[in-house]
């Protein structure tokens, strides 16, 4: 399950300014206290923003822009008591205000046919980009850089042109552009994305927002990016840990506790769990060729969640050796006092030896994934009945 | 005839000190694919289970005659060994490594089709000729030989499939694992192409799963190009919303990447979608 590592606002922020894109005087705080504080050195007005990862947080409320003191204590208060991705917001940024004359829209990535890069850019930023796409989509310009081109503002200088930009900001918002595509080269980027880009009343171009995403499997390139807020507000509990044990949860919300041996696995599992009128907890991979600890390991994370009706463990032993699972099962069960009822299908290497195991401790296994996957659902209705 | 791979395909293994290279060296030559050599700058002229290994690959390739190679090279030295590889003039290249980042991946795309290399990966189980030769991880013992041709994104789902069309006693010309990752050397259509003009090849099962919009453009191609009956099954309809790819993602790709919109493009172009796994097997002998 592919997931970009988008970064908040004001992570993405601090990237602009280490690459001299233009932003406005912010602050980061906590508090109702420490945001007015911060308004005092900025300024008023300022904006009170949100720090999180979900978008369109102006029509969410996450954004507000306060004029005087008690606004500021205000909004602050308000957006710091709302949720967001399913989490408290505990971050916001106090920005001054700018004053603005226009607003451009600038997104980048790899383009998953063509693997260049694509810039698209519209006059006609701050808006619904997607809605605009679709409603009009020649408001938007399409700029396509064959990868590993050696980037210039002038290769955006016509298409600029084009969209009615002249003079100063015509040559700033290129230069921008043309910073921002290098930006992905040098900062593993997948996606880097201003909306909106403003031109000031002054006349000057500033990002006012950004949304950057991160690779992470480049991590080890950027290694300061594993103490990131963004890192951290990006998981759950169960996600991180699994993460950390090198597993992949992801929380579904159901009640039958799923382990698989591999991501594509898992994924037909929980589709079948759904076909058989079941619901998945969770999706938990323990990837091939998984140790009787990895097993375990995933077992403790699955069952810390409460609400859970039954476990089903789909492994299909190809590098994964099926005696490792049964024993990572056996610990587990004794370990974390696991009452819940679990249905194991084994099919592969090692399968008799598992099964042999498996026995032995009173369990037992399906040889076929569907049986068990139907059993499994049969005991989460029963447990609720 | 099998598609890319075949007995007399002489293979050499990039990473063949490490654990995993090691292990599945002995694998692969176990299941009678003629794995001629290892590369690991610095323990040129050792051996490894009586496997030669040599310093570069070009040394590899000019003194056991090689025409493909496998890389087991963590994800971080994973580029340079592409492009090693490529400039060695390797024909086949299949990268098993996973978590390359994404520009070190498309960098090595680029770099081997620009040399006319037939990239395999990364984040791959690699491929397996049944009765003939593995390139990878695909275990030997659930494949057979037949007329199927299997390509799939998925690594442990493939091995699902493969076993449940062998105990169906439909056994497989080639099998090709193309990797999950969004930036890869050989998509779907690139091998249905192949198995569409390879005689050894009747029926194609096509296994792939939500995200990018790959499977859709599989659709096209095999509306257009594909004359031989395929099946096909996605994973992760139950999966959440997909995480979004920001707006240009969205904007270049319009609402794809869902499991519904893969079903209904593949129906569409006259695949046969299974419900579940177990019905592949039915649907093939249709």
């Amino acid at each position: 399950m592919f997931k970009i590592g988008l970064l908040l606002e004001y992570e993405g922020k601090q990237l602009f300014k280490k690459y001299k894109i233009p932003v406005v005087n912010s602050m980061l705080v906590t508090n109702e206290e420490e945001a007015k504080k911060a308004s005092e050195t900025l300024g008023l007005p300022v904006a009170v923003k949100a720090q999180v990862l979900s978008g369109r947080r102006g029509k969410r409320g996450l954004i507000k822009i306060a004029k005087t003191p008690e606004e500021v204590i205000e909004y602050s208060k308000q957006i710091l008591s709302m949720e967001s991705d399913g989490r408290p917001v505990t971050h916001l940024l106090i920005e001054e205000g700018a004053d603005i004359e226009k607003e451009f829209f600038i997104s980048m990535i790899f383009d998953p046919e063509t693997y260049d890069q694509l810039v698209l850019f519209s006059t006609e930023g701050g808006v619904d980009i997607e809605e605009l796409a679709n409603e009009r989509p020649e408001a938007i310009e399409r700029i396509t850089l064959p990868f590993n081109t050696e980037i210039y503002s002038f290769h955006f200088i016509d298409a600029l042109k084009r969209r009615g930009l002249e003079g100063k900001v015509l040559t700033q918002t290129a230069n921008i552009m043309a910073t921002l595509a290098k930006m992905m080269y040098t900062e593993d980027l997948t996606l880097a994305e201003i909306n909106p880009l403003v031109v000031t009343k002054s006349g000057e171009v500033i990002a006012l927002d950004s949304k950057v995403g991160t690779d992470d499997d480049a991590i080890f390139r950027h290694p300061e990016r594993k103490e990131y807020l963004s890192e951290k507000l990006r998981y759950t509990k169960e996600e991180k840990e699994a993460k950390e044990k090198g597993l992949a949860y992801v929380d579904l919300g159901g009640d039958i506790g799923m382990l698989s041996c591999g991501a594509g696995m898992g994924m037909a599992t929980a589709d079948l769990i759904e076909y058989f009128g079941g619901s998945p907890r969770n999706f938990l991979d323990v990837g091939g060729g998984a140790s009787p600890e990895k097993v375990e390991e995933a077992l403790r994370i699955m069952t810390s969640v409460p609400g859970l009706k039954s476990i089903l463990i789909n492994a299909f032993g190809g590098i994964t050796r099926l005696d490792d699972v049964a024993k990572g099962i056996i610990e587990a069960k004794k370990k974390y006092n696991i009452n819940i009822p679990i249905v194991i299908r084994f099919s592969g290497t090692n399968q008799e030896e598992g099964v042999r195991i498996l026995k032995e401790h009173g369990l037992d296994a399906y040889l076929d994934m569907e049986p068990a996957i139907e059993k499994a659902v049969e005991l989460a209705k029963k447990e609720e009945a | 005839m099998a598609i890319l791979l075949n007995k007399d395909t002489k293979v050499i293994v990039q990473g063949i000190t490490g654990y995993q290279g090691r292990f599945h060296a002995n694998k692969m030559r176990e299941y009678g694919t003629q794995v001629v050599g290892g590369v690991r700058p610095g323990k040129g002229g050792q051996e490894v289970d009586g496997i030669p290994v040599f310093d570069s690959v070009k040394e590899a390739m000019e003194k056991t005659g090689a025409t493909a190679s496998v890389i087991f090279i963590p994800a971080s030295g994973t580029k340079s060994a592409v492009y090693e590889a490529v400039e060695a003039g390797i024909e086949l290249l299949v990268v098993i490594t996973e978590g390359v980042p994404k520009l070190d991946a498309i960098a090595s795309v680029k770099k081997s089709k620009a040399n006319n290399v037939v990239m395999i990966g990364p984040n791959c189980p690699g491929l397996i000729t049944p009765g003939e030769a593995k390139i990878g991880i695909i275990p030997g013992n659930i494949v057979s030989k037949g007329n199927v041709g299997v390509v799939s994104r998925s690594g442990t789902l493939t091995y699902e499939v493969l076993a449940q069309l062998t105990k169906a006693g439909m056994g497989q010309s080639t099998c090709v694992g193309i990797g999950g990752d969004p930036f890869k050397g050989s998509n779907f259509i690139d091998i249905l192409e192949k198995f569409e003009n390879d005689p050894a090849t009747e029926k194609i099962v096509m296994i792939g799963e939500i995200g990018g919009n790959a499977e859709e453009k599989a659709a096209e191609y095999i509306k257009e190009h594909v004359t031989k009956p395929v099946v096909g099954f996605i994973a992760g309809k139950t999966a959440k919303e997909g995480k979004t790819m920001g707006h240009a993602g969205a904007i270049v790709q319009g609402n794809v990447g869902t499991a519904e919109g893969k079903i209904k493009a593949l129906r569409n172009a006259g695949v046969k979608v299974a419900d579940k796994l177990s019905d592949i097997p039915k649907l093939l002998s249709e």
